[in-house]
């Protein structure tokens, strides 16, 4: 359950959705506040201290995926999409434009809840921030350069660190393949995936038990990689 | 009456009796040439009826019909039309009963496999005095049928006759074939317009369909959440059932959708350097409510095996046959997926113990909207996945076959990848030196 003031706007054209998300969001313990377009949407983030933004991409005045880019020119508010359509490139244009997440039409509630728990939570965290990430059976020591598997010390080589590091500091927000390459190997290789898929490959081998099964560094098909966050673990999605 | 005026008499008379000879002749000459200028005439504006009525013919009923009249009239006597099957389709009408020679019936019936140069015709002698010409109405194909003309007793005229009957057919025969091939055309046009009028439909009622689907589905999953209902486990029970349902329509929307990308060539692969184990894995992860009760054994290689291929496409191709294993076998038997490498490809196979193939149906499996008779009544489905699997894993350059042991032996679908050559493998090695440089290990 949420803190029961944090302020959920809904923006969706559809009259039908927002009526569910908001019975769902409530339900949650969230406040719901519904746009039905995007200068409604602009307004109300202005004018009220709005915690999460659900935000529609198909709305009737303007792009929803440049109201986002509006949105961030002022504004770090968390911003989970939703979308009917799943091409992986869009999904990667959202991410890189700033979205914290996205959920493919048709959704399950609980999928939507999770998400937002995750989102929030980052945000709260990012405030405290806090110097250390407790993920399950993983520990990572961001001030010491230190990772811990069931409070045994881990060999990680830089490349490796480097890559948990860039996805820890984010846990449950996928990281796209572009953004995690310039990041452990620069600009010159966002296009190179396969150092990609072989440094995942050998981090996995290192923290997980098995590493064709993995349960903490997970794959997010054609996008990128998120480290798994114990509040979104086991929830049903369905995009 | 002076002699010499008696003699300019007589010559005057020679001289009018040689004009009038030499008019009356010029006369005559005249008179047969502008019969013979009103035959040729009238020959010219048969043949341009004739060419006219071809030309505007739409259909090879309507060419036939002009040519066995313009053969009538031409040569004045029978025309027969055979079919390709040599049986007799029409005659001339207004020449009465026709009796047909047995030599004609039997050159015609030997014509479609004869094998001879047909464009000159064959000449039948009757038996009675009088001689048949026998012609492939096209020389290209045998669908048009043989033209049989009664060219009457030989004469010198028989010739000339006899190769204007030849000209006449071919012309014909090449109309009829311009009109096959427009025909074709046009068909092909028509069903080309008639799928893509289809297509379009099909994607716009699907989104129409996704769209208040969306809202019963996240209704459904909002009443699930709610205390008052999940309390109540007859309640429950109901939000469940409408969110399965729902989900399951989703599934089949979303083949609908699939199926009309892939017919109208929508379809592209974005191939990449990825792992076979995280499509396997996420294909696992979606079909996990189809296969929830049973035990699913996954082998996978414990090296990284790297692939060029579409994750996404290829997740979607293999939940495609996860769904297909799960539905046509027993709840509660396994399932076993096992990937390797072989011969240069990567190799994923999925084993069920479940339905398996009967022979009436294997060479139909792959079809679009095929299912077997067997489970037509039983399990409820469009028949497309396998087919959709197949055009995904064609997209990513890689095969797909499903073998079975027979009825009730279960069965497993194989699906093969091409493994970028060692080479190429270790393209992404090569650059180790500098990109995959990375320090020894860390303190």
């Amino acid at each position: 359950m949420a803190d029961g003031d944090q302020h959920v706007l809904v923006v969706d054209d559809e009259a039908q959705i927002r009526q569910f998300v908001r019975a769902g969001m409530e339900l949650g313990g969230y406040r719901v506040t519904e746009a039905a377009n995007g200068s409604d949407a602009l307004r109300e983030i202005t004018l009220h201290p709005i915690d999460l933004v659900i935000l529609d991409l198909a709305l009737p005045d303007i792009d929803g995926s440049e109201l986002l880019e509006r949105i961030r020119g002022w504004s770090g508010v968390p911003v989970i999409i939703l979308s009917v359509r799943a091409g992986e490139t869009e999904k990667v244009k959202l991410l890189e434009l700033g979205a914290d997440d996205y959920v493919v039409k048709p959704f399950f509630m609980s999928e939507l809840l999770a998400r937002a728990k995750v989102v929030l939570r980052r945000q709260s965290e990012r405030k405290d921030g806090e110097s250390a990430l407790r993920l399950d059976r993983l520990v990572i020591d961001f001030a010491a350069r230190t990772v811990e598997l069931d409070g045994k010390r881990l060999n990680l080589t830089p490349k490796e660190y480097r890559l948990l590091q860039v996805l820890a500091q984010h846990p449950g927000k996928v990281i796209t393949h572009q953004n995690l390459l310039k990041s452990v190997w620069g600009q010159a290789h966002v296009n190179n995936t396969q150092y990609l898929r072989i440094f995942v490959r050998k981090l996995r081998q290192k923290i997980e038990i098995d590493p064709n099964r993995p349960k903490i560094l997970l794959t997010e098909l054609g996008v990128g990689y998120r480290l798994s966050d114990p509040a979104s673990r086991d929830h049903a999605r369905l995009d | 009456m002076g002699s010499p005026g008696s003699r300019s008499g007589i010559l005057g008379i020679i001289v009018f009796l040689i004009v009038s000879l030499v008019l009356g002749y010029l006369a005559s000459g005249t008179r047969r040439n502008t019969a013979r200028a009103l035959k040729k005439e009238n020959e010219i504006r048969d043949l341009y009826t004739f060419s006219q009525r071809i030309s505007a013919a739409n259909s090879p009923a309507g060419i036939f019909e002009a040519m066995q009249q313009h053969l009538a009239t031409l040569v004045g006597r029978k025309v027969l039309l055979f079919d390709s099957l040599g049986t007799l389709e029409a005659k001339s009408e207004r020449l009465g009963d026709v009796e047909i020679p047995h030599a004609v019936t039997e050159v015609v019936s030997k014509m479609p496999e004869g094998g001879t140069d047909g464009s000159k015709g064959i000449v039948v002698d009757d038996h009675r005095g009088g001689a048949w010409l026998v012609r492939p109405v096209s020389t290209n194909t045998a669908d048009f049928g043989v033209i049989a003309v009664d060219l009457g007793r030989p004469s010198e005229v028989f010739d000339e006759l006899r190769a204007r009957v030849v000209a006449l057919i071919g012309d014909a025969g090449l109309s009829l074939e311009r009109l096959g091939l427009a025909r074709t055309i046009s068909e092909a046009r028509t069903r080309a317009e008639t799928e893509q009028f289809r297509e379009a439909l099909i994607g716009s009622v699907s989104h129409e369909l996704r769209t208040p689907l969306s809202s019963i589905l996240g209704a459904s999953t909002v009443l699930s959440l709610a205390p008052e209902i999940s309390g109540n486990a007859r309640l429950k029970k109901l939000a469940a059932l409408i969110h399965q349902e729902s989900e399951r329509l989703n599934v089949e929307i979303q083949n609908i959708l699939d199926a009309s990308r892939i017919s109208s060539n929508g379809l592209q692969a974005k191939l990449e350097w990825a792992e076979p184990a995280d499509f396997i894995n996420a294909a696992l992860q979606r079909s996990r409510n189809r296969l929830a009760s049973r035990a699913v054994e996954v082998t996978l290689p414990e090296e990284l095996i790297l692939l060029r291929i579409d994750s996404v496409l290829m997740e979607r191709a293999l939940g495609q046959i996860l769904d297909n294993a799960a539905k046509y076998s027993p709840p509660e038997s396994p399932i076993n997926v096992r990937g390797h490498v072989e011969l240069g490809q990567f190799v994923i196979s999925v084993t069920d113990h479940g339905a398996g193939l009967d022979a009436d149906d294997r060479p139909l499996l792959g079809q679009k909207f095929f299912r077997g008779h067997r489970h037509m009544q039983v399990t409820s489905g469009l028949g497309l996945g396998f087919w959709i699997a197949s055009a995904f894993i064609a997209a990513n350059d890689g095969t797909i076959e499903a073998t079975s042991e027979g009825v009730n032996k279960g069965m497993t679908v194989t699906v093969r990848l091409p493994l970028p050559m060692k080479e190429n493998h270790q393209g992404y090695d090569s650059h180790s030196s500098v990109a995959l440089a990375d320090e020894e290990e860390k303190t």
